[in-house]
């Protein structure tokens, strides 16, 4: 794959030789590249999801407290403003960042508490401050986080808190990691299984992608709502959450490798007859060759592009399948999970902030959508 | 200049039309200057990507995004429509979706397109698309309308108008659609017509019929006639004057028989000369001659080839099975190039393509002698023993873009026969393609390249040395030239005698275009139905026809001399049973 450069020599070129330009010698990788770039909103959402998926590897850090450290007298306390200056003694906008901390009142008829933000108290925040020791991918022992107070204990809700007074902002990036990795787990299960079938399918014909082909009309042809709903209550409760996970990817994927099965069938089928791969049977290539050197590298792309597009189907099956309480169960935190708390009259109307996972879920599917978008337009260079 | 006689009816002055994108301005249409007259014919004629359909385009100003009227007017002179009160129309000038030029386009101006198929709907029958077309410019009631429509598919000679006019475009074949599109665009009698290359996409028999229909009309109507080719033939055959089209600009531009007789620039003499060089048959064909003795490379008895209609699990068989070789048979001998021709459907592609068992005979011997050894036949092989006989017997394809893998580089595609039978790899390999590109006529130094920096010759030049790599006995060409511009046909032809000579090739060459066989040829066989009708010496062939078929294929060919126009006559083919 280097790109060597023809040097120019003196050999006298043919009568019709026009000079290459620059896109002569590039690979297909590049010709991609180049494409994709143009697309402006799969670039944003490129870089959009490359730090979702970083918060997703590096949530313990990241997030000021753990998931599951509550604090009663913060119950529903709302989002915080997080000031990065305040004024010293002398008057003087001095940087200082904090935030402001609660004042709680009573209603003394309706016994609601209601949190209103006092000027007075200024909780400390800084980079880098010590907290309780964590382990760092169950592996590493550590002793900071990225942010936090610097006084062990004051609150610091930047994304408020809710029913059992645990931060919310925490959850939601520990919640990432289960609910990214969730798509891209299911979506590889899928996608052996759709290459393996629908390359079967497609490349010889006849009887076997008859086979194939009325199997998946019967799988798509399945309620999936109930069908998910009835293999996720059928696994047991005890379970130890980790097998729960598992079990939840491999039934998305048990529906999701089909569309996929359908795309790779449709480009072996298109390409069979092309005639660069009659080219190389008369050239004396082999069965295995013919698919993995002449074909795969056309369809490859279209098969990333695809994928790319599956997996928010697959993010928002196990959001939905949680929210309904029947995929990931606490202590589990997902995006799906943690919307179950949003599920009542009462959250909508005391703590709207409970929302805030299904607007990471929102920001996650459309930038991958873009992404997929970007991809299936760069797939192939060559069509322009 | 701006004095008009009253037979001019459109002006074109100036005219730029440029594609801009974010890299580079193409300058499509250059500052082109055009004069249509009165019941006077047009050519307008240039290789792809010349200009010559955009010209067309914006005139209508129809230019497809991002392209861009720059200068220049477009000026239609005694036009009908009221608003213009009789004034001279600035065409350029009007909003591309205005109301002002859509009353000018079908109802001064038609256009007729390339691909019938794809400007007519599949959907509607064809009359009601006429009588949509009439009463959008004229005010006339549905039944008029109708009737009109009955009226103008007569004119065009469609048979039994009455019915026609219910029927659907994919009823109709090609020519009768492309019959259909003339009487559409001629409903509303405007004063000029655009024809953009309407029947390259036809054979040439059906080729012959529209354009003696389209002679007809115009003595008619009286219209002006702009029509849009690449093909010198029909220019010598349908206009009064030709305008040479080259890199977006008018060339050249005179009287037909000036033109042909006497070409005044470089490009106009260059493009006449590739074509005058296919009317005859090529030096080094001719000096070359078969070794006295030759043996029989191949020998082809009775081959059946019958496409069943699909057999699925609930789809009963039998019907819409298409004959598609019948009881083919012909011998080539070692050396030998035969030619294969006929129109689109009449089997000439499987024939090559069962030859070299691509698809499987029904029925039918293939006897293939190899240099060393003894005759084999392909026919009766299992498929996997077929690859040692790929070795000797090789084929170069229709479109250069397709049978080229894009994701490959040269030395890649060109080494990819000699990797496979194992004859090289590594430098030495590398060194193989080399040679094989100087060969070709490519510069070794592009091997690292990729097939789409390449032009439409190059590629295909590409595609012979894959075919050569194998020192080869027997290549199959099947249209090999088809795709290409016809300034580089001959050069392509001439690589193929010229390797002929040296690896002392037999060859197959199947076309549809007469000219590349009389080139270089030695022999041909006129393929019909999926029969051979004629075979023979192409000299006698084409110079005296046995079969009424071959016949009326010869008299259809359009001649690049229009002083030979009307001298011969048509000869029509009409096999018994047949319509």
């Amino acid at each position: 794959m280097t790109a060597r450069s023809p040097a120019a020599t003196g050999d006298p070129l043919p009568p019709d030789t026009v000079p290459l330009g620059p896109a002569g010698s590039s690979s297909q990788l590049r010709l991609m590249w180049v494409q994709f770039k143009r697309h402006r909103m799969a670039m944003v959402s490129a870089i959009v999801l490359i730090m979702i998926y970083l918060t997703a590897a590096f949530c313990e850090f990241l997030a000021p407290f753990s998931p599951i450290a509550f604090n009663p007298r913060y119950t529903y306390a709302p989002p915080q403003q997080l000031h990065l200056f305040d004024r010293d003694a002398a008057g003087q906008l001095v940087f200082m960042p904090h935030v402001n901390g609660y004042k709680v009142t009573i209603d003394p008829v309706a016994l609601r508490r209601t949190f209103i933000v006092d000027d007075k108290v200024k909780h400390p925040v800084g980079l880098f401050v010590a907290s309780e020791p964590y382990q760092m991918w169950g592996l590493i022992t550590l002793r900071r986080k990225l942010i936090g107070p610097l006084v062990k204990g004051d609150p610091m809700y930047l994304l408020g808190a809710d029913r059992l007074g645990r931060d919310m902002l925490s959850r939601i990036l520990y919640g990432t990691r289960i609910s990214m990795t969730i798509g891209l787990i299911g979506v590889t299960l899928s996608l052996v299984l759709g290459i393996v079938l629908g390359g079967l399918s497609g490349y010889y014909g006849g009887w076997i992608d008859h086979i194939i082909q009325r199997t998946i009309e019967f799988v798509l042809s399945l309620p999936t709502t109930p069908l998910w709903l009835g293999l996720a209550a059928a696994m047991p409760t005890n379970w130890p959450p980790l097998r729960i996970y598992l079990c939840i990817t491999i039934i998305l994927s048990l529906i999701g490798w089909t569309s996929l099965a359908r795309v790779v069938r449709g480009r072996f089928l298109s390409l069979r007859t092309e005639d660069f791969v009659t080219a190389a049977r008369l050239d004396g290539a082999g069965e295995s060759r013919i698919i993995f050197r002449h074909m795969a590298p056309s369809f490859i792309s279209h098969i990333i592009a695809e994928v790319s597009l599956a997996i928010p189907g697959m993010i928002l099956a196990e959001t939905a399948l949680s929210f309904l309480g029947l995929g990931l169960q606490p202590p589990m935190v997902s995006w799906g999970v943690l919307l179950q708390e949003a599920q009542n009259i009462r959250a909508i109307a005391t703590a709207p902030w409970l929302f805030a996972p299904g607007v990471a879920v929102v920001i996650a599917v459309l930038a991958l959508n873009f992404v997929g978008d970007g991809l299936r337009d760069a797939a192939d260079p060559y069509r322009q | 200049m701006t004095e008009t006689d009253g037979d001019i009816v459109l002006e074109v002055r100036d005219l730029s039309t440029w594609f801009e994108t974010r890299h580079e301005t193409v300058k499509a249409v250059d500052h082109v200057s055009l004069t249509l007259r009165h019941g006077r014919t047009l050519c307008v004629v240039g290789e792809s990507g010349s200009g010559k359909s955009v010209t067309a385009r914006s005139i209508l100003n129809i230019v497809p995004k991002p392209g861009r009227i720059v200068t220049g007017q477009v000026i239609l002179h005694n036009s009908t429509l009221e608003w213009a009160g009789g004034k001279p129309i600035d065409l350029a000038a009007l909003h591309p979706r205005g109301r002002r030029i859509r009353t000018v386009r079908g109802r001064e101006i038609a256009m007729i397109f390339q691909e019938p198929m794809a400007s007519l709907s599949p959907v509607h029958t064809i009359g009601s698309q006429i009588v949509e077309a009439i009463r959008l410019h004229r005010r006339m009631n549905q039944a008029e309308a109708r009737a009109l429509a009955v009226e103008m598919l007569d004119r065009v000679r469609i048979p039994r108008p009455s019915q026609a006019v219910d029927s659907y475009p994919f009823e109709f074949s090609g020519g009768m659609r492309q019959r259909a599109m003339t009487a559409m665009a001629l409903v509303c009698e405007p004063k000029l017509l655009i024809a953009d290359e309407p029947t390259t996409a036809l054979d040439v028999t059906t080729q012959a019929e529209i354009l003696e229909l389209m002679k007809n009309l115009q003595s008619l109507y009286g219209m002006a006639l702009m029509f849009i080719t690449h093909d010198m033939g029909v220019v010598a055959e349908i206009a009064d004057e030709v305008a040479v089209m080259h890199q977006g600009r008018v060339v050249e531009h005179g009287p037909v028989n000036a033109i042909f007789a006497a070409p005044q620039h470089p490009y106009t003499q260059r493009l006449l000369n590739s074509v005058l060089v296919l009317e005859r048959r090529s030096h080094r064909a001719l000096g070359r001659s078969l070794r006295p003795g030759a043996d029989t490379i191949l020998d082809v008895e009775n081959l059946g080839m019958r496409f069943d209609s699909r057999r699925g699990l609930f789809r009963t068989s039998g019907e819409g099975a298409v004959q598609a070789l019948d009881s083919v048979a012909f011998s080539l001998a070692r050396g030998e190039s035969l030619g294969i021709v006929g129109e689109s459907g009449s089997g000439k592609t499987t024939l090559g393509r069962c030859v070299l068992r691509i698809l499987e005979p029904t029925s039918g011997r293939i006897r293939f002698k190899r240099r060393s050894g003894e005759p084999v036949d392909l026919a009766a092989l299992p498929a996997p023993a077929m690859k040692p006989y790929w070795q000797a017997m090789r084929l170069i394809f229709q479109d250069p873009f397709a049978s080229l893998n894009p994701r490959m580089t040269l030395l890649q595609i060109i080494g990819e026969p000699l990797r496979n039978y194992g004859v090289a790899s590594g430098s030495e390999l590398e060194h193989r393609v080399a040679t094989l590109m100087q060969r070709v006529g490519l510069s070794p130094e592009t091997m690292r390249r990729y097939p789409h920096a390449f032009s439409g010759g190059q590629r295909q030049r590409i595609g012979i040395a894959r075919a050569i790599a194998l020192k080869p006995e027997l290549i199959v060409a099947d249209e090999a030239t088809s795709a290409l511009d016809v300034s580089l046909r001959a050069q392509i032809l001439d690589l193929l005698l010229d390797l002929g000579h040296e690896l002392e090739l037999s060859y197959i060459i199947i076309s549809h275009d007469i000219s590349v066989i009389r080139y270089m040829c030695d022999r041909v066989a006129v393929m019909h139905r999926g029969r051979i009708v004629e075979i023979g010496e192409t000299g006698s062939v084409c110079d005296d026809p046995q079969h009424p078929y071959t016949r009326s294929l010869i008299s259809a060919i359009p001649k690049p001399d229009p002083r030979q126009r009307g001298r011969t006559g048509r000869i029509r083919y009409q096999p018994n049973g047949a319509n």
